[in-house]
């Protein structure tokens, strides 16, 4: 008797698994991925800027095509209909379609930034430290991609998005509006606590080199906080969803 | 007589608009109560309800006791959705009621799935699946699972008369082991067959309730008719078994 790989999983894995397989935009991501580490290592070598923006654009890029597209499909009427009516469906769906979609996502941004790393290795004037700076940009900034994404595309269509949104832009806000308000550096500072950790991502290597210790807190701070915070929203996203996507409400 | 779903002056309101007003239903356990009406009468809203996917503005409804919600997490529900089945195109009906059954390998055994003459479908891709083949894969997926509570939304669509016959037989294997099934219709002559009661609903309130049996094609549709052109009654209806 033939049996289908999903139903060899434990119970609790199969609608994860199902959903992601059923996505099926394996082609596409496949072929991009592979365009892309072809490109950056044949186009990369001697170019540290061009080497920087792929470490800088592809994990969101990444993030946005496996997990944009993976919760989209979950909200389809019959798609979700289908993984609501289960018996002991809730939350614990979302989480684990959350990991296997980092897998995708791992899966398609190693090869990338791996390439690119071996790239600047090969291509730095001073690889050592250009190459330990680019390495650790990229494994946070790939964390803190992850997260905003999911924390989108989990709550997409509802106030969260709204939150995330207006958060990440929370940096531009404040050097357009900042100056005009005369606030106070305190102020400023304290504001600044509460933007998204890009900067941290980028002051990283300096914080661990001890260049830059006057930035350690905030680093730290955002970079301990920011996957707590993100937890939260994707908690209320992942309630809400579960709930009823918008396409089947009344 | 052992009532497993019981809803007491529901009420469901979007923004200002009244979509369902001062609805009554109950459903005993082995009992099929079908609910027809015109289009945008409030069918389906009152199916989300029943399900536990949307709340009522006003009144109570209980499955077995519990909110819905609360019971679908507890036990799951049989739901057999309008929509075409969009989504699941690269899936294989196998997987797809791995979903439903802790032992995939019971798939090929069961009467509901042979019945419903699903087994040469289990390995293809939904793509593959013609209307009505769907249709039969996804009513084995509401029904495998032995849920307590069944709800099939316009079951008859994509279905030829002989695959009816076959919707018929599972509702009726389902009601036997004892569940409560309720199926939200335009086929009034479909519902006859296994429905111990109709219910017409228009502009989201019952305004009629039949024991369909015996009663000729003609007989329902002017009994449909009078139904939807009649004034509002408030009495709560109740099920009675088959």
């Amino acid at each position: 008797m033939r049996s289908s790989p999903i139903g060899r999983l434990p119970s609790m894995w199969r609608a994860p698994a199902l959903l992601l397989v059923s996505w099926r935009r394996w082609r596409p991501v496949l072929a991009g991925t592979a365009l892309t580490t072809l490109a950056v290592g044949v186009v990369g070598r001697g170019r540290g800027e061009l080497i920087m923006a792929v470490l800088l654009y592809a994990p969101p890029i990444a993030a946005l095509v496996v997990l944009g597209g993976a919760f989209a499909h979950w909200r389809r009427p019959s798609v979700w209909t289908t993984i609501a009516q289960r018996r002991a469906a809730g939350i614990a769906d979302g989480w684990r379609l959350l990991v296997l979609a980092a897998l995708l996502y791992l899966g398609v941004l190693l090869p990338i930034a791996g390439t690119a790393l071996a790239t600047l290795a090969v291509t730095a004037g001073g690889p050592e430290r250009a190459l330990d700076r680019a390495a650790l940009f990229a494994v946070a900034w790939g964390g803190i991609s992850f997260l905003t994404v999911a924390t989108v595309a989990v709550g997409v269509r509802r106030g969260v998005a709204g939150i995330t949104i207006a958060w990440m832009v929370l940096p531009a806000i404040l050097a357009v509006v900042g100056p005009a308000l005369d606030l106070a550096k305190e102020v400023t500072e304290s504001l600044a606590y509460l933007a998204p950790p890009v900067h941290a991502a980028t002051r990283l290597h300096e914080v661990l080199s001890g260049e830059r210790v006057d930035l350690t807190r905030r680093v730290v701070t955002h970079l301990a906080t920011f996957p707590l915070l993100c937890a939260g929203l994707l908690t209320i996203g992942l309630q809400r969803l579960l709930r009823a996507p918008t396409e089947v409400d009344p | 007589m052992d009532a497993l779903v019981e809803a007491r002056g529901v009420e469901h309101r979007i923004g200002t608009r009244a979509i369902l007003t001062g609805l009554a239903l109950t459903i005993a356990r082995g009992e099929v109560i079908g609910i027809a009406g015109p289009n945008g009468a409030g069918k389906s809203t009152l199916g989300r309800l029943l399900l536990g996917f949307a709340t009522p503005t006003a009144g109570t409804i209980t499955i077995a006791g519990v909110d819905p919600a609360a019971h679908r997490h507890a036990h799951g529900i049989g739901f057999l959705h309008e929509d075409g089945g969009r989504g699941w195109e690269y899936a294989t009906p196998r997987a797809l009621l791995s979903l439903h059954l802790e032992d995939p390998d019971a798939i090929r055994g069961d009467p509901i799935c042979r019945v419903l003459a699903i087994d040469p479908l289990l390995d293809r891709r939904v793509a593959t699946l013609s209307k009505g083949q769907w249709r039969a894969v996804q009513l084995a997926m509401a029904l495998v699972s032995r849920t307590p509570f069944v709800l099939l939304d316009e079951p008859e669509a994509g279905l030829d008369p002989s695959a009816q016959g076959r919707l018929h037989e599972v509702v009726g294997m389902r009601a036997a082991e004892g569940a409560a099934i309720l199926l939200l219709s335009h086929h009034l002559d479909s519902l006859a067959v296994v429905a111990a009661q109709i219910h017409l609903l228009v502009q989201g309130r019952f305004h009629d309730r039949f024991d369909p049996t015996g009663m000729s094609a003609a007989a329902l549709r002017s009994r449909y008719t009078h139904g939807v052109d009649a004034p509002a009654a408030d009495t709560p209806i109740v099920g009675r078994s088959i």
